[in-house]
């Protein structure tokens, strides 16, 4: 009997590699190709990073795996574990954290460095999500469950913020606002806060790092001390540019490869992509981005119990806005905040978190017809 | 507690329909962005392509101009008077020297470098951009170069290069008319358009030929186009392009003439020009006390500037062109030109000089006491009678004379090109009236005849109006260049008139009696010519008394002697001015110097061709 146990658990393993959503994978693989083609031509072939972050890679969609055949319920089952590991992670970076240019983010394990602030972001979806699945329709405005959701995602958010990490802050709180949205709060409550918020400005500026005022008013004024804070953003246009339609040709780029496009490996590396690939690569990159979002939104659709749903749709959202921000940033739409682009960008934890994320995904579409 | 009140909904809503109708919005934002995201890089790669791989080549390539060698000047026999010479040089390369301090005391035990030169290295290195060579001011031995290029590996960031740069060989002979090279100051580079003159090292004409020639002679600059990275350190060397080496260019002059006029006028303080009567090529142009141009061409310091400019001989003034003084009776024979021209006397009208006039209730004086009795035209001019000349200026007038004058083109610029020319000056009525504001007054003319008082003469002017009378009545315009040759115009003088002056200017030389006679020429070739002793000061009788030796006056009140002329006699082909500054009688310096030029072209250019 033990080895028809046995089989009968090959057999189920082979039929859940079968139902994995195949789509989504190929495009994940194809965007870490991508990426390890970007990393390759930046240093021209030589150096190591293409090699970390193909090794990163694989190590990566192994535990997207793993993660996409445990059952959605298990990821339910812990969001609070997480979140407050997470929580108790970014506490103690305050006293054992890699300080590195100026702000404290990451946790030295000896052979990786983790960023925790990165998987804050996943669990702060996990657990709204499972907060949210909880609280009945009616009850979604109440301000019990609004002060319950306040402080969810204030204590990450101002302990990132405190690092300082304007960026991955931002994040934070633009996930938890997606989700917040998407479970339904009242259009009144999002507008009341924008105005609240657009009164604080002023206050906020003055107390922003001089570093982070400069960008602000750079990004208002993009000619202004070019060789400054703005040369960043100014080189990537360069690079994007001089690029032109169909680009300079694979390993032909030269502004990054020759240094000077800043972060070319990671916050800037579409940069890099776009001089070589010109518009038409930059486009069927975009549309490939915007295919994942809309695969795991109808892995959403396709989800019977709201748990799934919340997390595909606040998932995506997430995914979006990393996009959004990245991108509005190299192209000189938004101010330069250091958002990566994702699975393209140089760095682990981002990585690991977008892996993770697309593994529940993943888990979400596996078990569908179940509920929680 | 409800914190907002609900709107009354429409039928029952449960949680996915919620959630499906939030997702929508929010799909549509996302639609938006990735919208506005690709019409951004379509603005960017398709509208602004153009000027991002403009601005991206910027970037990539820098070009390293690199100075071309000069063109060469020789003389006309092909002599190189201004060359190039490979110098052995170090630069810092700033981006690579990691601790200026130990570099410069470790080049200074080489090199015994100067305190100024560590200095100005230190200063200007902070001013320099990364990467950015400097070129330490100091030329190396061979011993000392190689010595450098031994201990390379402890002096990081310093280039030991090989640059040609120019060298004068006769620095002081040809200083004012060749001028020198240096290094663009501010003015130099705003005056100019293109950016030839920001080549690094690059050294532009800043006087004299050099200066006029500069666009000739400078040649175009080589270039290595390097593709750079950020940082400014070149990656790689992309393309190498060779410059074109200046022109060489042709003088008129002739060196072993310069050599020997420099020589003459050693010591004293003035000029001396030979010209071709019809070309109108300079043979030669000295002024002294002259300047090493080898020291200007590689920056001078400033206590030895100091030095020349305080110099009361001023050896930095070209004397030749913007030296201006009363030419003295070397005017004479244009006076006498004049009166002939205007019909007032014929060769043969004599006058009576007993040594002094009064006239307008002044005395002039004669520079002969006693006078020299019963003259005519030609022993005026062959002896210099002051008396003769006030007479016939006085029946002339000024503006007569002026006339005259002004057709050999004094007062006039003889050439454009030269920012230090002078014009001299010509008076006449109006000019005074104009200028002075006051009425001209007779006893001026007289003054004018004899070539004192207002009228200013630079010695180019002096030679040209010799050549002029040498070449039968021609206008000739001088030039430097070998490859030019003036045209020659007639100048309104009867032909009849013009040898008459001419005859008396050999006699002037060649015949005893004659102001010249001493420094005449024995041989088969004389030379014809006049003698000019101009005052500096108006002499009182003490003065003239003095006159026999005017060595005993204060130097800067002493005579300036002079003497125009040209040969041979038969078959005029030279002519030459020489001004020393206060030396004295003319025939006792100016002569015997230009006796000696025309000596060595008899001799040389005529009897050896």
């Amino acid at each position: 009997m033990p080895e028809v146990i046995k089989i009968s658990k090959i057999f189920l393993l082979i039929e859940k590699f079968q139902k994995l959503d195949r789509g989504l994978i190929i495009m994940i693989l194809l965007l870490g190709f991508i990426s390890i083609l970007s990393l390759y031509s930046i240093d021209k072939g030589q150096g190591s990073i293409y090699l970390k972050h193909l090794i990163r890679f694989v190590f990566a969609f192994l535990i997207l795996i793993i993660v996409a055949f445990k059952h959605i319920s298990f990821w339910h089952r812990y969001a609070y574990h997480l979140y407050f590991l997470i929580l108790f992670l970014l506490i103690i970076l305050k006293f054992v954290g890699v300080t590195a240019k100026g702000a404290q983010r990451w946790l030295d394990f000896g052979f990786f460095h983790v960023q925790p602030s990165e998987i804050a972001k996943l669990a702060i979806i996990l657990v709204l999500a499972k907060f949210y699945n909880a609280v009945k329709v009616e009850n979604t405005n109440k301000l019990f469950s609004l002060l319950v959701a306040a402080i969810l995602i204030l204590i990450p958010f101002l302990l990132v913020l405190r690092q300082p990490d304007l960026g991955t802050a931002v994040l934070i709180l633009g996930a938890a606002l997606g989700t917040l949205w998407i479970v339904g709060l009242d259009r009144k409550i999002f507008i009341s806060g924008f105005i609240v918020v657009l009164l604080c400005l002023p206050f906020i500026f003055a107390n922003l790092k001089p570093y982070q005022k400069q960008r602000v008013v750079n990004f208002f004024n993009t000619e202004r001390d070019p060789l400054g804070a703005n040369y960043q953003v100014i080189q990537s246009k360069i690079g994007i540019g001089s690029g032109g339609i169909f680009g300079k040709g694979y390993m032909k780029g030269s502004q990054s490869s020759l240094d000077f496009v800043p972060e070319n490996h990671t916050d800037f590396v579409f940069s890099h992509f776009s001089e070589e690939f010109g518009l038409v690569g930059s486009l069927l990159l975009l549309w490939l981005f915007f295919s994942i979002i809309k695969k795991i939104t109808i892995i959403g659709d396709q989800s019977k119990n709201n748990f799934s749903k919340i997390f595909c749709y606040a998932f995506a959202f997430n995914f979006f806005l990393y996009i959004a921000i990245n991108l509005g940033m190299v192209t000189g739409l938004l101010p330069v905040v250091g958002v990566p682009l994702p699975i393209l960008s140089y760095g682990g934890t981002a990585m690991l978190t977008n892996m993770i994320g697309f593994g529940i995904v993943l888990s979400a579409k596996l078990y569908n017809e179940d509920f929680i | 507690m409800k914190l907002f009140k609900h709107r009354p909904k429409e039928g029952y809503q449960t949680k996915p329909s919620i959630i499906n109708r939030r997702k929508a919005i929010l799909t549509t934002v996302k639609y938006t962005f990735f919208g506005l995201i690709g019409l951004r890089l379509l603005w960017l790669q398709v509208f602004q392509k153009n000027k991002y791989s403009v601005l991206s080549d910027r970037n990539r390539f820098k070009e390293w101009k690199i100075a071309a060698e000069r063109g060469l000047i020789l003389d006309r026999f092909n002599n190189k008077i201004a060359e190039n010479r490979q110098l052995y040089r170090i630069a810092l390369i700033k981006g690579d020297v990691t601790d200026l301090d130990f570099v410069l005391s470790t080049l200074n035990k080489f090199l015994r470098l100067d305190i100024d030169i560590i200095e100005k290295t230190r200063n200007d290195f902070t001013k320099l951009r990364k990467f950015q060579p400097y070129v330490i001011g100091k030329n190396l031995t061979w011993s000392e170069f190689s010595k450098i290029n031994s201990n390379l590996f402890i002096l990081n960031g310093v280039q030991p290069f090989i640059s040609m740069e120019r060298h004068y060989n006769y620095p002081y002979e040809f200083a004012h008319v060749l001028g020198y090279v240096g290094a663009p100051n501010e003015n130099d580079l705003q005056n100019q358009k293109d950016d030839l003159f920001r080549t690094p090292g690059i050294k532009i004409g800043k006087l004299g030929i050099e200066k006029i020639l500069n666009r000739e002679l400078i040649g175009t600059p080589g270039f290595t186009r390097f593709e750079v990275n950020a940082a400014g350190r070149a990656v790689r060397t992309v393309e190498f392009v060779d410059g074109v080496s200046g022109n060489p260019l042709k003088t008129s002059l002739d060196l072993e003439l310069q050599k020997l006029t420099y020589q003459k006028l050693r010591g004293i303080a003035g000029s001396a020009v030979a010209m071709d009567i019809k070309t109108g090529q300079v043979l030669a142009c000295v002024s002294t006390p002259s300047f090493d141009t080898n020291k200007f061409a590689f920056g001078i310091t400033q206590p030895e500037f100091n030095e020349l400019l305080k110099n009361e001989r001023k050896p930095l003034v070209n004397k030749f062109l913007s030296g201006q003084y009363s030419p003295g009776s070397v005017i004479k024979p244009i006076i006498a030109l004049s009166a002939l021209e205007n019909k007032i006397v014929d060769q043969d009208y004599t006058h009576f000089c007993g040594g002094k006039i009064e006239l307008y209730g002044q005395e002039f004086y004669c520079w002969k006491d006693g006078g020299h009795g019963k003259v005519n035209l030609r022993d005026a001019i062959k002896k210099s009678c002051d008396i003769y000349i006030y007479e016939i200026a006085r029946l002339l007038g000024v503006d007569r004379i002026a006339e005259t004058i002004r057709k050999f083109n004094f007062g006039q610029f003889t050439f454009k090109e030269f920012d230090e020319e002078k014009k001299g000056l010509v008076p006449d009525t109006k000019w005074k009236k104009n200028v002075v504001g006051k009425p001209w007054l007779l006893g001026e003319t007289l003054i004018t005849g004899i070539g004192q008082g207002y009228i200013l003469a630079t010695p180019m002017q002096i030679c040209k109006s010799m050549a002029q009378f040498a070449n039968g009545g021609y206008e000739v315009n001088p030039t430097f260049y070998l490859d030019e040759k003036s045209k020659l115009t007639r100048m309104d003088f009867e032909n009849e008139n013009i040898k008459i002056i001419n005859d008396s200017l050999v006699a002037a030389t060649n015949e005893p009696g004659g102001t010249a006679y001493g420094s005449r020429l024995t041989g088969k070739l004389k030379f014809a010519g006049k003698t000019g002793t101009s005052q500096v000061t108006k002499l009182n009788i003490k003065d003239r008394e003095d006159n026999a030796n005017p060595n005993l006056r204060e130097y800067k009140y002493r005579d300036h002697s002079l003497f125009a002329g040209y040969g041979p006699v038969e078959e005029p082909k030279y002519a030459v001015a020489v001004v020393a500054e206060h030396s004295g009688p003319g025939s006792r310096v100016a002569a015997p110097i230009a006796s000696s030029m025309f000596d060595f072209l008899f001799k040389k250019r005529i009897s050896d061709a």
